[in-house]
């Protein structure tokens, strides 16, 4: 079984960097709003995106760590094939897409 | 150039559909790209972009509460994750090829039929099940588990079965999710509930877990593509925040059903003008 206190820790982690994305939003909003500077304030926005999509990834990443220290062979190799699936959108598709 | 007025107005539609979310578990994208498409007439590329990237937030959000509890059931998720992230690939590239040959309107029908078919589950109930005798799938992929429900004040053991059924299911509502920029909780549920015969309260929790990972890989591919506009984002993610917040709050138990129909009847209207729209009607 999974030690219950990692379950606890990531979803903490979770909870932070969705509030983290939120605050960094807010600052972003703020700065162009009321300071009027598009630039900075839409480059805190793309962070705060940034740090929200990594909020699942990590998810991912984690449920990797745990199944193998489980030792569940089955699940390891499916939770990677999910992370697999993940990069390629990242990494692999907008290449292709952009072409 | 995006007013302050503007960006309220769009703070108040991210509240209100994470309020909705909350209080149907009907993710936040029913609201928010029929309320920016149709009434603030956001194209409708730049709608789903918003929507997607604020599932993420609801599912990631409520990371601990479904941690905590202990219902959600990750191995299942993340099996049934294999048929999602594919279909949120080919769904994403699909809205690519849409929207470069201005065929969007397609997009607008299309939506509007599946919020339709997402009110009749809703609208259903579901009770705790009679466990059904275990296929091959229920022993190889080890879909048991266990959780203790609140209103029945006991533990209930589970199993599900039909895992290649469920899988099947999951690949559409991959497809759906990133065709049109929405989480497709409610397949996912169906999938789990109805397909694979595992509790309603384990498929809600499971699908809230999994729509985050679903929806980020579609992310992606529209951020690429530039269907993510920061400045239009940023105050649908803030309210719908805000408003998954207010509303797990002040909804302790379960919505009257009376309010359920309320709701159910306005995306009914929703999902009507969305289809008027696509077909040129509107």
């Amino acid at each position: 079984m999974k030690t219950p206190n990692l379950d606890i820790m990531l979803g903490v982690v979770l909870k932070l960097g969705v509030t983290l994305s939120a605050a960094i939003a807010i600052i972003g909003l703020i700065v162009v709003l009321v300071f009027g500077n598009s630039t900075i304030g839409e480059n805190f926005i793309v962070t705060s995106i940034i740090v929200l999509f990594a909020t699942p990834v990590i998810r991912v990443m984690a449920s990797v760590v745990s199944f193998a220290m489980e030792r569940n062979a089955l699940y390891t190799i499916i939770t990677l094939i999910v992370l697999i699936n993940i990069l390629v959108s990242i990494l692999i598709i907008p290449a292709m897409v952009l072409r | 150039m995006i007013t302050l007025i503007y960006s309220v107005f769009l703070v108040l539609t991210g509240i209100v559909a994470g309020l909705v979310g909350a209080l149907t578990g009907l993710g936040g994208a029913v609201i928010i790209t029929p309320v920016l498409s149709i009434l603030f007439g956001v194209p409708l590329e730049y709608a789903a972009g918003a929507s997607l990237v604020s599932t993420i937030a609801t599912s990631s959000g409520a990371a601990t509460t479904y941690i905590r509890d202990r219902i959600t059931n990750v191995r299942i998720g993340m099996s049934l994750e294999i048929a999602t992230t594919l279909g949120a690939i080919a769904g994403s590239l699909s809205a690519a090829f849409v929207y470069t040959h201005n065929l969007s309107y397609l997009l607008f029908i299309v939506f509007g039929a599946v919020i339709l078919l997402s009110v009749y589950p809703v609208i259903r109930d579901g009770g705790v099940k009679a466990r059904l005798k275990s296929d091959w799938s229920t022993k190889f992929f080890e879909l048991r588990g266990r959780y203790y429900d609140k209103a029945l004040k006991r533990e209930v053991k589970y199993s599900g079965i039909r895992w290649w059924f469920g899988e099947s299911v999951m690949l559409v509502a991959g497809v759906v999710s990133g065709l049109l920029g929405v989480g497709s909780g409610v397949l996912k549920v169906l999938a789990m509930d109805s397909g694979m015969h595992l509790p309603i309260k384990v498929s809600t929790s499971t699908s809230d877990f999994m729509i985050g990972v679903t929806a980020v890989t579609g992310s992606v591919i529209y951020w690429e593509l530039g269907y993510i506009q920061p400045l239009l984002v940023a105050p649908i993610l803030i309210g719908v925040l805000v408003g998954a917040y207010v509303g797990s709050a002040i909804m302790e138990k379960e919505p009257s059903r009376k309010l359920k129909n309320i709701f159910m009847l306005v995306l009914v209207v929703v999902a009507i003008e969305m289809i008027l729209r696509g077909l040129g009607i509107a």
